[in-house]
């Protein structure tokens, strides 16, 4: 307590012997990249900055009107240099402190209708007004208001920079695809690796066939808003014309409505091509649960009850897939298991038989329709992949000799096109 | 045609936060919400259907399906009658159907995921089975993570590295731990997170050009 306490007076004292003076070089920016929600405040670094002496930065709807606080600032911290989405990489922003400010909203009243007819009102956002800011500075006894009052209005901005580089790699993936897929459609014998997974889906078919047992397809815990359970949904139409052309049974438990609409459509579909409708049954693709474990409990007893003889978990799964591949694998079923969730995949090629790692689930779709125009897109994930490999393969060198050239701005810039926001 | 236009205006919304396009966001998913809530009145229907063939058709575990429609009746009723008057009806905290949730359903949630812990043991020894040379690396590395992780480990590790000499620190079973976590480990995860994003970027354009239908029950 003692030494906290002379710390403390070593502090104040050390603050007391600075003079401050007002603090300088205020500017009120709009916010680029955003949607008109907030100010960004930039002001000089000064010459006093150090323990105990802080910056508030106040707020009012006129020059003249009454000012709040609105937050109160360590002098050695918020530099423009830390903000360089905002800024960029220029040497200078180490001299420039900045803030990022909300400015003063006009209320408007909100009516709601209540099911049982109240009306309730509230008060809700409407525009943001023009808002007048001033800096004021202090060591914890005095403070020193800034001369500067500045003022702004945030604006929506019609591009997002910051997401630029995601935007290049997009035009340049849509160009590869674009391209590819004109060059299988000239020539469709186009080589795919294989993938033993996708080979092994006639295997897994036909082995329940020959059983006399059925299939069980999952679509993973996320709902047809995921791309995965999209990419899952498309396999599912493939392994379900299997299955109605082997004449065996599938059963489809649901974790989510729309997923399970939209898979007793596809499915429904799949007969109708195979030309078997009349074997399509409505109650084998059901709704089991929107709760994780109670899905997970419905999948497993169903498995157990059951017995399928083959087992497909194809989509996105969370903690849930090591006790339903365990499940299945402890009643004896051929298991496909493919999935984007990174933590997942060790459990699946452990518990399953064939595991699609990755992106091999994005790619299972086109790779069982053997169509050239999806086999194209496929190329060009590949060319996308050499590409990628040539970035990496640039990036580590800069990273590696970047300690020589600590100033480069430019080093600063081509990381920061690296950098997914 | 719908889907080239709406995934067009998305993929602009996600890069233009100006009006109309920047609420175009929140605006999809109150869309989507709605549409969901429709949906989940067929999977009702789908779960009272399949349930109710269970009991009738007197199928193995018939049994189950009665409690789930006990239980389904009473959540439903304790839930959805409104708790102005009465505290213990409604979702507010105290009420039956907060009791349901947290006294029953939670813990019943909870014991399924403890099970994880007896599946991870009988997967490891599956995974770690010395059969091939592939199989005994990850062995030798598991067990240098494993052991690594926990503290007598590291003083255990430690203990060793002096006695014998000072030059062996690098091989200390913690510092080799941060390494293959540090580096292989997310090395490979990087690897298979690149493959995913190009994966991503290639599967949205084919959905988004038409390419891939067959999500739409097309045969192609």
């Amino acid at each position: 307590m003692l030494l906290m306490s002379f710390l403390s007076l070593m502090a104040f004292s050390s603050a007391e012997q600075v003079a401050l003076t007002p603090p300088t070089g205020l500017k009120v920016l709009d916010t680029p990249n955003d949607t008109g929600e907030t100010l960004l405040i930039t002001w000089d670094k000064m010459p006093y900055e150090g323990p105990g002496i802080r910056y508030i930065i106040y707020r009012s709807e006129s020059a003249d009107g009454p000012t709040t606080e609105i937050v109160s600032l360590p002098s050695d911290r918020e530099y423009a240099s830390q903000m360089p989405q905002y800024f960029g990489f220029k040497k200078q922003n180490k001299n420039i402190h900045a803030y990022r400010a909300n400015p003063i909203w006009k209320m408007k009243e909100v009516k709601r209708t209540k099911l049982d007819g109240i009306i309730k009102t509230s008060q809700g956002r409407d525009t943001a007004v023009e808002t007048f800011f001033q800096l004021a500075v202090t060591d914890g006894k005095k403070i020193v208001m800034g001369n500067e009052i500045v003022s702004g209005v945030p604006v929506p901005n019609w591009f997002r920079k910051d997401r630029a580089n995601g935007m290049v790699i997009l035009i340049i993936m849509f160009i590869f695809v674009l391209f590819y897929i004109s060059k299988a459609q000239r020539n469709p014998n186009v080589f795919l690796r294989k993938i033993p997974g996708i080979d092994a889906v006639d295997e897994a078919v036909g082995r329940a066939t020959e059983m006399g047992k059925p299939i069980l397809y999952s679509t993973g815990y996320y709902d047809i808003t995921e791309l995965s359970t999209i990419c899952s949904v498309n396999i599912l139409a493939h392994v379900a014309k299997k299955v109605a052309q082997y004449d065996s049974r599938l059963i489809v438990p649901c974790k989510w409505p729309v997923a399970m609409t939209v898979c007793q459509e596809v499915v429904r579909e799949a007969y109708i091509n195979a030309g078997r409708p009349d074997a399509f049954n409505i109650g084998d693709i059901y709704f089991i649960a929107g709760e994780q474990y109670s899905y997970t409990v419905g999948v497993d007893s169903l498995m157990v009850r059951e017995r399928p003889a083959a087992n497909f978990f194809l989509g996105t799964f969370a903690a849930e897939a090591l006790i339903l591949a365990e499940t299945g694998a402890s009643t004896g079923a051929i298991q496909i298991s493919g999935t984007d969730s990174i933590y997942q995949i060790p459990f699946f090629v452990v518990a399953c038989d064939y595991c699609l790692i990755g992106e091999d689930l994005y790619a299972a779709s086109a790779y069982l329709a053997r169509n050239p125009r999806l086999i194209g897109s496929l190329k060009a994930q590949d060319a996308g992949k050499l590409l990628l490999f040539i970035a990496i393969l640039i990036g580590t060198i800069l990273i590696t000799f970047s300690p020589f050239y600590p100033d480069a701005e430019w080093l600063q810039i081509l990381r920061n096109f690296f950098t997914v926001r | 045609m719908v889907v080239l236009f709406t995934g067009f205006v998305m993929m602009i919304a996600y890069y233009v936060p100006h009006a109309p396009f920047g609420p175009i966001w929140e605006g999809a998913s109150d869309w989507y919400m709605i549409i969901s809530a429709f949906a989940l009145v067929l999977a009702f229907t789908s779960l009272i259907r399949t349930h109710y063939r269970k009991i009738r058709e007197g199928k193995q575990g018939w049994g189950y399906s009665a409690v789930m429609f006990v239980c389904l009746i009473v959540t439903s009723v304790v839930g959805v009658l409104p708790g102005d008057k009465n505290p213990l009806l409604g979702n507010q905290a105290g009420s039956i159907y907060m009791w349901i949730f947290d006294y029953m359903n939670t813990p019943a949630a909870a014991t399924v995921f403890s099970l994880l812990a007896f599946y991870i043991a009988s997967a490891a020894y599956r995974a770690f089975r010395v059969r091939t040379i592939d199989a005994t690396i990850m062995l030798i590395a598991a067990l240098i993570v494993m052991v690594g992780r926990v503290p007598w480990g590291e003083i255990f590790s430690e203990f060793m590295t002096s006695k014998i000499s000072p030059h062996l620190a690098v091989l200390r079973l913690d510092k080799l731990t941060s390494f293959f976590l540090n580096y292989p480990t997310v090395a490979a995860r990087r690897a298979v997170y690149l493959g995913i994003a190009l994966a991503t970027v290639s599967t949205s354009l084919r959905v988004i050009l038409g390419i891939e239908r067959t999500y739409m029950g097309s045969d192609e």
